[in-house]
């Protein structure tokens, strides 16, 4: 097999038992990799009802066929598992190393079941792996583990890491790699913490087949050359991700005290530019990416200075705007915090900015917070609930489910202003004027995320003001971008500096030996999305259109200023945006795959089983 | 005064009326702004601009025979 190690290493932890399964053809065929892999044994092997912090949940970290190849950032691993935000099939992706070395390791996927009884690592050194023990790593920040690992087993093994939050199974706690990359959202922490694994280490010796060798260095090559050419390459060389900030405001989308507002008035002091003229130290870029986004920072606060990769665009909204915070600086020291806790960055936001506004509101108060003058603009506060939650102290076992979770303990009013869907807090673009931007947040398959359908750009060429007709874009973007997580590639090139798709649709067949077209991979791509969403039909029975709905203010409060004041979207709006969704998907009015769509999809065995459950029709 | 704009590819993908560039006419001392909205971009539409191999604002003024390349907004992720 062509583009792929062959191999899917298997570890029970429970067990202590480590085994090789072979990659098969059927497998690589239906799912192609990364996500596609992660849905496909999630939704077999992860019984109904499982606790997402049990052992019967699987961790399963895979690569994808363009990972570790010679081809621009071949650089990702999806991380998937049923996640404990959700409750449903969840997943991240990491950029870095990790996906290359894995390969290498002559491993296309882990599966990781069970729970060791005492704290572990994986470590893979070629077809040697062990369980080994990490009870000197338990309790350390994921930077540091990540520190001592390279040092007790040398600099050329890649290592993923989780921090305090995910031992103590915070609801959105990430895996780190690579010292400041992060598989951020849906808690994929917390279900690594909860089977007591703190770290995965892995080093490869080994090659990746590819079918036609002549025919990869030629796309790869004009891939590569049309990068470099790109004007907008020193660009984002130069200021990365976090370029994005100062737009985001100008088009009011930049989320704001808890995203009340959209536009913020001290947004200068978080651009881009700033950040490169005053904090930033080096470059960092993942396996063969000439983008280089990374950008490492040096902050300081309460007499500690530390190096910290970013924040970028994702983290300076929700740390940054969303709680108040006035310098680049403060969002990059809280970012640190967060890497080295293991907190999502942009749950994180969203939970101390839903803190900070519930204080303002008086529906807590010093005593909930335990004396923490939790107010919009406080970085001690930030840093204070930070560690509280990872730790599980005080308010911070109620936050670390979540601000779902904390909406649930105080009540009604707070679960209006409580911004997630299905349970993941939304990320960096408030969306009540980019109304297939909000039905792209509504229907992501993991909850309010913003990766697989950035559609705003859509929004603002068609019409801000525009509801009808915007579901079938979404759609479109559900399958497209995905399936970039399904290669193992960074979508980056494609998205921001516009790498036509054609190339890409040309480096599958010559990597792996098949000869899918870009239509049979998009079809693949929607067989994936339905099954995470016939995931979540089967473990719920009351699971529907009521998951896909935002939260209350974005329909309640109009755009309060900035250049969209007034604005509004209304619950017709939103019911109009899924009807047209569901239709498009060939779901029913509750947002339920119809039997023939999984059918068409080759899903038979899915839609007969949802169909004798009396799920779907 | 004649501005040539030029226009990344991920831009032109959203916008089917943009080719690779396109010159505008504009008044003297007309800003990078207006000659965004000569080329009928709305407002929003553009990440950064770049002159010179630098960033140039969006209510920079232009002139004659400058040419500004446009690169679309960033998505992040
Ligand atoms: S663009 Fe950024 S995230 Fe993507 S591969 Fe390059 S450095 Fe990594």
């Amino acid at each position: 097999m062509y583009g792929y190690a062959g191999k899917i290493l298997r570890v029970d932890l429970s067990a202590g038992k480590i085994s090789h399964e072979p990659l098969t053809e059927e497998l690589v065929d239906n799912y192609i990799g990364g996500r596609g892999f992660g849905a496909y044994y999630v939704y077999n092997e992860v019984p109904p009802g499982a606790d997402p912090c049990g052992p019967d949940n699987r961790l399963v970290i895979a690569s994808g066929p363009f990972a570790g190849v010679f081809l621009p950032s071949g650089a990702k691993t999806s991380i998937s598992a049923k996640s404990p935000a959700t409750g449903l099939y969840g997943d991240s992706n990491v950029g870095g190393h990790l996906a290359g070395e894995l390969k290498y390791a002559g491993i296309d996927a882990i599966i990781v079941e069970g729970r060791t009884p005492v704290p572990s690592y994986l470590f893979i050194d070629d077809d040697r792996v062990e369980i080994r023990s990490a009870t000197h790593l338990w309790g350390k920040g994921a930077i540091k583990t990540e520190e001592v690992l390279k040092e007790e087993l040398g600099d050329e093994f890649q290592i993923a890491t989780i921090g305090p939050a995910g031992e103590n199974r915070v609801v959105f706690a990430c895996i780190n790699h690579d010292f400041g990359r992060q598989a951020g959202r849906c808690g994929m922490g917390a279900v690594m913490g909860s089977k007591n694994l703190k770290a995965i280490a892995v080093r490869g010796t080994q090659g990746v087949p590819v079918a036609d060798m002549d025919g990869l260095k030629s796309v790869a090559t004009v891939m590569f050359r049309e990068l470099m050419q790109d004007p907008g390459l020193k660009i984002w060389q130069d200021l990365g991700l976090a370029q994005v900030t100062t737009w985001a405001n100008s088009i009011a989308a930049l989320p704001t005290r808890n995203f009340r507002e959209n536009f913020y008035e001290d947004v200068n002091g978080l651009s881009g530019e700033l950040m490169k003229e005053t904090i930033v130290v080096g470059d960092k870029a993942c396996f063969a990416c000439p983008m280089a986004t990374g950008k490492l920072c040096k902050a300081s606060f309460r007499g500690k200075t530390v190096l910290v990769e970013g924040p970028e665009y994702e983290t300076t909204a929700l740390i940054g705007s969303n709680c108040a915070l006035r310098s680049i600086e403060e969002v990059a020291f809280a970012n640190y915090v967060c890497d080295e806790l293991g907190l999502d960055t942009i749950s994180a936001g969203n939970v101390v900015a839903f803190v900070m506004e519930c204080f303002e509101k008086g529906i807590i108060t010093k005593e909930d917070t335990g004396g923490i003058e939790a107010k919009f603009g406080s970085l001690d506060a930030f840093c204070d609930l930070a560690h509280l939650i990872a730790r599980r102290e005080g308010i911070g076992n109620i936050l670390a489910d979540g601000v779902a979770g904390a909406s649930k303990a105080w009540g009604e009013e707070s679960s209006r202003i409580a911004i997630h869907v299905k349970g993941l807090e939304w990320s960096g673009y408030e969306s009540r004027g980019a109304p297939s931007m909000m039905l792209a947040y509504m229907t992501c398959d993991i909850g309010a995320h913003h990766n697989r359908a950035w559609s705003v750009t859509h929004d603002i060429a068609v019409g801000r003001d525009i509801i009808k007709g915007k579901a079938a874009k979404v759609v479109e973007f559900q399958h497209v971008r995905p399936l970039f997580d399904c290669f193992g590639v960074c979508r980056l090139q494609w998205v921001e500096l516009g790498l036509p798709l054609e190339h890409y649709a040309k480096l599958y067949p010559v990597v792996t030996g098949m000869d899918d077209s870009w239509e049979d991979l998009l079809v693949k791509s929607e067989r994936i999305w339905n099954l995470t969403r016939a995931f979540a039909v089967r473990e719920r029975e009351d699971f529907g259109r009521a998951d896909d709905w935002p939260p209350a203010r974005f329909y309640e409060e109009p755009v309060p200023d900035g250049p969209l004041a007034g604005f509004r979207i209304t619950e017709d709006d939103l019911n109009t945006l899924l009807d047209e969704y569901y239709e498009a998907r060939g779901w029913d009015e509750n947002g339920r795959p119809k039997a023939e769509t999984l059918i068409r999809l080759g899903l038979e065995n899915v839609a007969s089983e949802l169909y004798k459950m009396g799920r779907i029709s | 005064m004649r501005v040539t704009l030029r226009f990344g590819r991920a831009l032109r993908e959203i916008y089917d009326h943009l080719g690779e560039s396109m010159e505008v006419r504009l008044k003297e001392g007309a800003t990078a702004k207006e000659a965004l909205a000569a080329a009928n971009l709305p407002e929003g539409a553009c990440g950064l601009l770049l002159t010179d191999d630098r960033l140039c604002k969006i209510d920079e003024e232009v002139t004659h025979g400058q040419i500004i390349t446009v690169l679309p907004p960033v998505s992040g992720g």
